[in-house]
């Protein structure tokens, strides 16, 4: 059995969510809480059709595209920003209000702006996610010793050197710090900017079953996006997390 | 006699303090200094001023000759091994070979293992570290923050005898301490000028005869 022990939590969880789904069936119908079975019909065939892979890659595209464009202009900009850090001290607290700025109000912003369409989710992602990578690089680059940008300046170390050897390997731990949050919360942007703002994309066909009270694909789509978080924490983000951990302790044994 | 290292009416101040108030000096080709005096006093002010790694807020510094310099807080890079660390501060122009060999040769005279980042080094042994990349590239005027502090005893000769023999081969050294180091003003002799500070604010005008 030593394939069971891993999958004994999410057999468990999977056994619970079917338990709790049944009890709601029963108690207030078909209607509104479909069947763990009738959920998972509508999954099936919603797999088989190729619809799911298709939206939820577009989901998953555009939260991606997002959150890589957040990090070329975050990371080129809390680099300098960094590096003056006067600039880093009067813009704080406009970073900070940045961060704490619901998806929200960019969603409406960039409907207003640039209409129903692609642009929407990406456009939301990227305001979301760009502060936190800005903040985090910009906060690396402040931590590096200026006593060791001094050492690298008395032996006329060259630039190239010094940014390699030093400024990006001691950036590095907060880089990835950032992008493993990025990365959790750009695709959920994307996902809600799809719902109000997009005819196409796993949030958008969210909308649709809401809006025509077709709950099975609702509740299809709810456990597609549950797993497919699962997934990204698993293989993506928590690695990440790790690795970062990992490079930051570097030299502190 | 070649002047390395002249300051004349250097002038420190932090805020309202003032550090240094009137330091004058002229470091020659062959010259030893140890500068000693209590903790607090300015010293390291002193010798980062003469290094250029700080700017003196008035009077003349003119150094002849560039700088190798041993930071009080070692200033290594974490996150780069030992071998990296000297590797850090050699010029690109400098065949792959060469480097090699000149980190090799410094890592074995500062017993040294190459592969270990500074964190897993002793106390001692980041210090030789430091030691080994200040004098890697025999720049002539070697300017050293407390070189003997940190140190088993045994390290006061190897040290001594190296900057002798820097000096015999006309560069220049000046050190930080807290005492006349012994072994130090036997291996350096008449090459040896000491100056023992009390006062602060640091003043040096009147120089002790050579």
């Amino acid at each position: 059995m030593p394939l069971l022990r891993p999958a004994l939590p999410y057999l468990v969880s999977a056994l619970l969510w079917a338990l709790l789904t049944g009890i709601a069936n029963l108690v207030w119908g078909p209607a509104l809480a479909p069947s763990p079975l009738a959920i998972s019909r509508a999954l099936a065939s919603l797999l088989f059709s190729g619809e799911l892979l298709r939206e939820l890659w577009l989901t998953v595209y555009r939260g991606l595209a997002g959150v890589l464009l957040a990090n070329v202009a975050g990371a080129l900009l809390g680099l300098a920003a960094g590096l003056a850090p006067f600039v880093l001290k009067v813009t704080a607290p406009l970073v900070a209000g940045l961060q704490s700025c619901p998806p929200i109000v960019w969603i409406a912003l960039v409907l207003v702006w640039a209409g129903v369409g692609d642009f929407v989710p990406v456009a939301t992602v990227f305001a979301a996610t760009f502060p936190f990578v800005f903040s985090n690089v910009a906060q690396g680059t402040l931590g590096l010793s200026p006593r060791l940008l001094a050492m690298g300046r008395l032996y006329n170390v060259p630039r190239l050197r010094v940014l390699r050897r030093f400024v990006l390997p001691g950036i590095l731990p907060y880089y990835l710090a950032g992008l493993s949050t990025v990365l959790a919360t750009g695709w959920k942007a994307a996902a809600v900017a799809e719902f109000l703002g997009s005819p196409d994309g796993a949030g958008a066909r969210i909308y649709w079953s809401y809006s025509r009270l077709n709950m099975e694909e609702l509740n299809a789509w709810a456990l597609a996006l549950i797993v497919l978080g699962l997934s990204l924490e698993a293989f993506l983000i928590t690695p990440l997390r790790k690795k970062a951990a990992s490079l930051a302790s570097r030299g502190r044994a | 006699m070649t002047a390395l290292l002249e300051l004349s009416g250097v002038r420190k101040k932090f805020g309202g303090a003032t550090v240094l108030s009137s330091v004058s000096l002229k470091v020659e080709a062959g010259d030893i200094w140890l500068i000693s005096g209590p903790s607090g006093l300015g010293k390291s002010v002193l010798l980062e001023i003469m290094a250029g790694i700080l700017a003196a807020t008035g009077g003349l510094v003119r150094r002849a000759a560039p700088v190798g310099f041993l930071f009080q807080d070692d200033a290594l890079i974490p996150w780069l091994t030992a071998y990296q660390n000297l590797a850090y501060v050699l010029p690109p122009s400098l065949a792959e070979r060469e480097a090699e060999d000149k980190i090799a040769r410094s890592l074995s005279f500062w017993e040294l293992a190459g592969e270990k980042y500074p964190a897993a080094l002793s106390g001692g042994a980041r210090r030789r570290l430091a030691l080994a990349r200040a004098l890697i590239l025999g720049r002539p005027l070697a300017i050293l923050d407390e070189p003997f502090a940190f140190l088993d005893p045994k390290w006061d000769a190897r040290i001594s005898s190296a900057l002798s023999a820097h000096a015999a081969q006309g560069g220049a050294a000046v050190l930080s301490g807290h005492s006349l180091n012994p072994i130090l003003r036997e291996k350096a002799g008449a090459k040896l000028i000491y100056l023992e500070l009390s006062d602060s604010p640091i003043v040096i005008g009147d120089l002790p005869a050579r």
